[in-house]
Formats: structure tokens, sequence, C-alpha cells
């Protein structure tokens, strides 16, 4: 058993923890080794204490390896709605609606890439816009912008001829979520969204060159277009920018406008919810949708971006590059999903059932789908698959990142942007970015380690690892 | 004494930034919210005063005209790429809550202004305005 800020947790399974239950509300459960958990902060565990307690939950409350506090519900955090009875919570789905992760493969090798990175990182850093106030290439007008959130990538890709046709095949979802509608977002959430297209946006999204640096699994590797040591890949992190946090804006508000009808108690005014078949619900869950697809859209019309940034510096097309994507996956997002609910005596353990999942800085992790886990700018990233023991275990879930061990003004107290810059390019990493502030924020210091968030989620059987990337440029806003 | 305008709390919200603003009356408060937004986006102080704007909003109290006032703030930086050193504020009492008008002076986001970080939206996690005697405490926590 370990004690941690007055919460007892009891060790169920490897890497798998369960909180003392003295709350009245779903199991909850976090799958960490014991050296992460202990670096979580008190926040997660009064947090993922309040979702827990959310009326309509099936199952138990799941909190991941990457875990850190965030608003309402902490970033890593997994959990059920019965899709008949249950509540839509647009604060635990999160303000950066499907804020996700792609990978995309090269044939260069790093010995091929090394005399040209700055050049790269430049040209890459006006390619893709990052940072407060700048404009994308992609201009669309508002009857575009409507079927690009309603149609997602094929739209992008047939209509605009931006991106390529074989990528729609490797994006959650096939890049568009069903059920998208234009007139369930407002026109604050179209306006913001309209110049921010195909920008790469601040915080801790990123675009990274990076170059393998092991090869775990070699068939699985070889299976996703990953060969060889040294090989390059590109990781992009981002998400549906203002539109998706007007989106989430919006409907907090109404939902907290109507809270009373719903006759429901919470103990964070960010976690409020709606029933799943309320009128409220069914919108928020369109715009939910709409916002899902331009995040879709954003990191496919980026990855063209980055496509002719490679190919205007070596001379090649992206095609004879082989720059195909391995996966594009989402963190944000509430998903209705047939599950086994993992074994819960309290909230119907056992039963398959249809769920709506909310997956908040969590990943979707079904059997052989690729998974993408990014690291701190400094230290690595890794890619994955997922496993029939998440379906289990998780929803079908795992972990995003590696998790924030300090906050983002406690991180820039402590060194300024300009000397991690220095200490990067030291350590062979080029970086451009939009700010020193905002790249101090994202030092690697202020992260948990990588490697461990993916020991612990590979001991609990959530996803098993196949490859490991380092940084060798980086973008960000 | 010079009274503390704000007060960024920097070992909580991971993420996010939580800040406390102070007001000597209720406009003093949104002048000072004001004044905490732009310096986290930017260096309040080096905001130049060559565009002017004014805004009306409304909110059943004062909790709601807060959090229209700071989402008209994001509006305004994501659309109009302005952000605003100071403002003039005007609060009436209607009918059904509170009206704010308020006359901002700002300028456009430009390659001299340093930019620190973005703010995405004011959460309503921990938010809370109090009155404190006669003066106003506002507690927000933005997600950056």
């Amino acid at each position: 058993m370990v004690n941690l800020y007055g919460f007892e947790l009891n060790k169920i399974g490897e890497a798998e923890y369960e909180v003392k239950n003295d709350y009245q509300g779903s199991a909850l459960r976090i799958f960490a080794e014991e050296k992460l958990l202990t670096k979580m902060d008190e926040e997660v565990f009064i947090q993922a204490r309040n979702v827990a307690q959310l009326p309509g939950l099936v199952g138990p409350t799941i909190i991941m390896a990457d875990a850190h506090s965030g608003y309402g519900a902490p970033i890593g955090t997994v959990f059920a709605m019965d899709a008949e009875e249950g509540y839509v919570s647009p604060g635990a789905v999160g303000y950066d609606i499907n804020c996700g992760m792609r990978l995309i493969t090269t044939n260069l090798f790093y010995a091929e890439l090394k005399n040209s990175i700055e050049k790269l990182i430049n040209l890459l850093f006006d390619y893709v816009p990052a940072g407060v106030g700048r404009k994308g290439f992609l201009k669309v007008s508002r009857e575009e912008l409507k079927k690009l959130v309603q149609d997602g990538v094929s739209y992008l890709v047939s209509a605009k001829g931006i991106g390529w046709s074989n990528d729609i095949r490797h994006i959650e979802e096939k890049g568009k979520i069903a059920g998208a509608d234009f007139s369930s977002v407002s026109k604050e959430a179209v306006d913001r969204g309209m110049s921010q297209l195909a920008t790469l946006g601040s915080g801790n999204h990123y675009l990274e060159i990076q170059k393998v640096e092991k090869i775990i699994n070699k068939d699985l590797a070889k299976e996703l277009g990953i060969k060889e040591v040294n090989q390059i890949v590109v990781m992009v992190h981002c998400g549906s920018r203002g539109f998706g946090h007007q989106v989430c804006t919006d409907y907090l508000r109404i939902f907290e406008r109507h809270l009373s009808e719903f006759k429901i108690v919470l103990n964070d005014r960010q976690l409020v919810c709606a029933p799943i078949h309320s009128q409220y619900a069914k919108e928020y869950l369109a715009g939910m949708a709409a916002a899902a697809n331009f995040a879709f859209v954003n990191r496919e019309a980026i990855t063209y971006q980055i496509r002719l940034a490679f190919e205007k510096v070596f001379g090649k097309s992206a095609e004879e590059l082989e720059m195909n994507l391995v996966y594009d996956v989402a963190h944000n997002m509430a998903k209705f999903e047939e599950h086994e609910i993992p074994n819960n005596l309290k909230n119907n353990g056992g039963l398959k059932k249809k769920v709506l999942v909310h997956r908040k800085g969590a990943t979707r992790s079904f059997p052989g789908q690729p998974v993408i886990i990014g690291g701190s700018m400094e230290t690595g990233s890794y890619l994955l698959v997922g496993s029939g023991e998440a379906m289990k275990k998780a929803f079908g879930s795992t972990a995003h990142g590696s998790g924030r061990t300090m906050s983002r003004a406690k991180a820039k107290k402590m060194v300024h942007g300009q000397k991690l810059w220095q200490k990067m390019k030291s350590q062979g990493i080029i970086v451009r970015s939009a700010s020193w502030a905002g790249l101090a924020e994202e030092a690697g210091f202020a992260y948990k380690n990588i490697s461990d968030v993916v020991e612990s989620i590979s001991s609990a059987g959530l996803s098993k690892p196949v490859a490991y990337f380092r940084p060798v440029g980086n973008i960000k806003g | 004494m010079v009274q503390q305008k704000w007060k960024i709390i920097d070992n909580q919200n991971l993420a996010d930034i939580k800040v406390e603003v102070y007001g000597k009356n209720e406009e003093d408060l949104f002048g000072n919210i004001l004044g905490v937004f732009t310096d986290i986006v930017t260096e309040v102080d080096k905001v130049k005063e060559e565009k002017e704007i004014a805004i009306k909003i409304t909110g059943k109290n004062l909790s709601e005209l807060i959090s229209n006032f700071i989402n008209k703030l994001i509006y305004i930086k994501d659309t109009s790429l302005t952000l605003f050193k100071k403002g003039k504020f005007r609060l009436t009492f209607i009918e059904d809550g509170y009206s704010l008008y308020s006359v901002l002076l700002g300028q456009k986001i430009s390659r001299n202004l340093p930019i620190k970080t973005d703010i995405k939206a004011l959460t309503l996690h921990k938010f809370k305005v109090e009155r404190i005697g006669k003066k106003y405490k506002a507690t927000l926590v933005f997600d950056i």
C-alpha cells in the first residue's frame, strides 16, 4: 500500500493501483509504477476523485502514468459514461479538442540531414507558423471551413488538393469524426479558427525532427515504416486551436447555465456535464466533432507544409523521400465505443456495453493501433502499439506524453529560454521558438522521464513499445 | 504603499496559470484583469497606445461579467491580433445584472512586442470573485 497526500493506494496489478474508495464514487485506478506515482502532484488525486464522483459513470475512472493536474480532470484521465443514462462533460474532454500527435517517416538518415538541419528548421519555421498572431497558408471561406469541419481530411485532400489520400487511412477515424455539425459551432469559434488553420499554436505544441535511437520491436517497427536506427522521422503535436477552445468555452457556459435542470452536484464547475440525450449534450458532441475534424485537418495541412520544406531542402519529392504518415492519434476527445467494462463490482463489472469514453490527455490504444507518445523536447519520444490488455483494463486507452512535474511559471523562473536554446544546441538539437519564455516553459526538467512513463504503461500492458526517437530539431510556439 | 494589482501563483496548476487579481472597486478590478491578461501574453509596459477599441458586455452577475470580458479579450487577440495596455471602464446595473462599457487602448501584435505565452481560455476551475470589505479579488485559472 502507498499513502500519498492522505490517499490510500493499493497495488492491484503490475503498475496498477486503486485508490481506497472512501468518497462514494466509481473506482479510481492509476496505471503507474510507484516511482511515477509519487511524483504526481496532490491536485491529480483531488481532481481524479472529483471525476470519480460524476454521475453516470460505468466502470472505473482511470489515471495514466503521465498524469498531472489540470482543470477539472487531471491531464491523463479516462472514464466511460453510460451511453443511455450517462453525461457528457466538455471540461473533461478539455479545451483543445483533438489535440493530438502525428508521426511521419522519411527515408533519410541523420548523416544526410545533419548539415542541413538549421536550413530545414528555419524553412519549417516559415512554412508552419507557430506562436501568437501568425497566420497559416490555408485561406478558406466560411463555406469551405464548414465542409472541412464536417467532412474532415478527405475534403481537404479531394477539394483543396492538400495532403495525400493515402494518409487518410492512417488517421484515427480516418480523419473524420461523424456527426459534426457546423450549426453547433458559434460565430466566435469560426472567427478564431479561420486564420489559425495550418498553424502550430503555442504552449506545449511542437513540430520535431527526430532520429530513430532504438528499435525495440523490429517486426512491428518495420510494419510501421521504421526501418533502421538513425532514420529521420517527423513528429507533430497540435490541436484545434482557437476553434476548439471556443467550442469548449461556449458549451461550458451553456451547460453551467442549465445545470439546475440536471439536478447534479459537482465538486468542480469545470466538470459541468449534461445528460447524453439532452439537446445541450447533442449539440456539444456535434460541435466537439467539428472541432476534432478541424484538428485533423490542421495536422494534415501542416504535414503538407512539412513535405514541401523537405522537398525544397533535399531536392527530392516527398514521395521519393517516403514521407508517409505512420499515424495520427487524438488526445482530447469523447467517443461512443463498445467496451468490456473493467472489473468493478459497483458499476456493471465485466459487461460489454456501449459507452461514451472521455479521454483527456490520453490516447486511444486499440490492439495493433499505433500510439505516439511525445516526450519533452530535450529527451525523446516513443512509438508504441495498442494492446488487448488496454481494452480489458482501460477502455482501450493509454498515456499520451511524459507529463509535467513543474508549473510553466516555475520553469520560466528556473531557466531563461536563450540559455536553454544554447544548451540544446550543444546537445545537437536545433530549436526555433516563437518566444524565449515559451521555450523555457517546455524545458526537459519540467517533465517526467518519458522512459519511465513507457515502462509503466508497458508493464501494465496498455501498449507495447516499438521504437524510441531522439530530437535533432524542434519548432515550438 | 502601492497596492498589489495581481499575483501569479506559480506552484499550482502545472499546465495552466493561476492568478489572483485585486481591485479597489469593480472598475479597478477590470483594469487589473486587463493588465494581467496582457502581461501574461506579453510585457504590458511595452504595449503602445496606438489603437482604441470600445466594447460593451453584459453579465447576470460580476463573475459572469468577468468571464465575458476575458472571453472578449481572447476573441480580440485571436481575430484582430490586438493586445491592450489599459482601459477606461464604466460599470452600470441593468435590469438583469451588470453592463460594462470599456474603451481599451493598445496595439496590434507585432514583431517588436515580445510574446511570452498565449491565453487560450478562462477555465471555470477555481474561478472565484470575492468582495473583501470594499475591495475585490478574482481568482482565475487560464488555459495557456
